[in-house]
């Protein structure tokens, strides 16, 4: 075991440390790149989900259910082996951001339906009495306040989506995980700093995220309370 | 017309069996998986919320280290650290550990949805903590936690979807070995098609299965409202 964290091995990994701040830039850019696709996704499929026609619904539903109940990695499989033996050249971060994107999506886009769900209905008739139409309504009565409601979710989902960064490692994305399996494979099975490291880089980007979005959750429903 | 011809040369009665011992294989690890970490996961929970300060910082510490860490992590390192048991054990520790920290969240948020008063009430009985813990709390709590277990239920069927990733022969391991040999059943090179028939019968599997799991949760949320008196 003393063996595993030997020096020269932490030398080793010095040595090669730009392998794998370069696969740290690409969990980055795959998780930004995922989030900004999951929430323009989410906001307009959880919008959707809560408008009058059934239709439109049912459809939004699909999406949701969709994506929520097929494992990620399957996802990502089925995207990337379909254009690789389809004979599309795709990069394996177009990917994963798509993939990210559309699943994390579904996950944010019931977050956002939930937040909107919970805003009064007197908040909507308020507005419409004030002549505002439904675009409106909606940008400046009704999203203000369900931000304000599924902030903490959505904070909540950002982390999931950095840690689900590692799935792509299964198609060689490239990214952290990768790139840290890969390291430690090859020549001088140096496991021990590499998954130290790497462990310690995703806790460090996802702990402040998630204490943060409880903390906030918690102060929340003290103000509720207050209110009641 | 030539999809149901590639379907009946891709699942023949070679490669079905295959496909659905890793299907079995896949319940097993899951099932194990959560019935194990359900245990470990409550038994945290309890510490956490009963046993002082000191135990309650040092799982707070472990919970928060497995849940802001990536699952398909915890996998590979337990299944290479790990100096005992089977590959399939040495796989389902990393995702029982993961489990257990969030099932030890669930379970801690609805520990702490029991008011005080049924704790006071089990002791003016004479009940000893143990007691009131087995007889009054965890029945209340685990109940209204169901539908978060099933959740978690759903997540880890899903997350075993990662053992392929340390050879293990579960169901989409099975799926994606053939597509890799679709070539030794159809007779022509693997084309996109052959791709979007495996996958997509087994998202069609996965599916299946959560949606029932989901299904069963909003019957046990419905059931459950059914029969509670609100008291105020």
């Amino acid at each position: 075991m003393a063996d595993m964290f030997a020096l020269w091995r932490w030398q080793k990994l010095w040595e090669d440390r730009m392998l794998f701040v370069k696969a740290f830039g690409v969990t980055v850019e795959l998780a930004v790149g995922g989030l900004i696709l999951a929430l323009i996704l989410g906001f307009l499929v959880g919008i959707l989900a809560t408008t009058s026609s059934r239709f439109v619904r049912a459809l939004t539903r699909i999406y949701v259910e969709l994506f929520r109940n097929i494992p990620l990695t399957l996802q990502v499989m089925f995207f990337y082996y379909g254009c690789v033996y389809g004979g599309i050249k795709i990069s394996t971060l177009t990917v994963g951001i798509v993939g990210l994107g559309i699943c994390s999506g579904a996950f944010i886009a019931e977050i956002v339906r939930g937040g909107l769900n919970a805003v009064p209905r007197g908040q909507y008739d308020a507005a419409f009495s004030q002549g505002l139409n439904y675009f409106q309504t909606m940008t400046r009565i009704i999203l203000p306040q369900t931000i304000k409601i599924i902030l903490p979710p959505l904070g909540t989902q950002l982390a999931w989506l950095v840690l689900d960064t590692s799935v792509l490692s299964i198609i060689a994305g490239g990214d952290l995980l990768y790139v840290t399996k890969n390291w430690a494979c090859n020549g001088t099975l140096s496991y021990g700093p590499a998954y130290l490291v790497t462990g310690i880089i995703f806790f460090i980007i996802c702990f402040p995220i998630t204490h943060t979005a409880r903390k906030y959750e918690k102060k929340m429903e003290v103000g509720r309370g207050e209110v009641l | 017309m030539e999809i149901i011809n590639e379907c009946r040369l891709l699942f023949t009665s070679v490669t079905v069996p295959t496909l659905l011992s890793g299907l079995l294989l896949s319940f097993k690890l899951a099932g194990g998986i959560l019935l194990a970490s359900l245990v470990s996961g409550t038994i945290f929970a309890l510490l956490k919320t009963y046993a002082g300060r000191i135990v309650g910082a040092i799982i707070t510490v472990y919970v928060e280290i497995f849940r802001n860490t990536p699952i398909l992590f915890w996998i590979t390192v337990c299944f290479i650290a790990l100096p005992v048991g089977n590959q399939y054990i040495r796989a389902s520790a990393g995702l029982f550990l993961a489990s257990t920290a969030t099932i030890c969240e669930i379970v801690r948020g609805g520990l702490n949805s029991i008011g005080k008063g049924q704790i006071e009430a089990g002791k003016s009985q004479g009940l000893s903590r143990l007691q009131i813990i087995y007889a009054i709390i965890l029945p209340q709590c685990l109940r209204r936690v169901i539908p978060n277990l099933i959740n978690q239920t759903i997540s880890v069927f899903k997350d075993t979807s990662f053992f392929g990733q340390v050879a293990i022969m579960e169901f989409l391991y099975c799926s994606r070995k053939l597509l890799g040999t679709a070539n030794k059943y159809t007779g022509h090179g693997i084309g996109a098609m052959d791709a979007f028939i495996i996958f997509g019968a087994a998202a069609a599997v996965y599916f299946i299965i959560n949606l029932l799991l989901s299904s069963v949760m909003r019957a046990i949320e419905m059931h459950g409202n059914k029969g509670k008196v609100v008291v105020k």
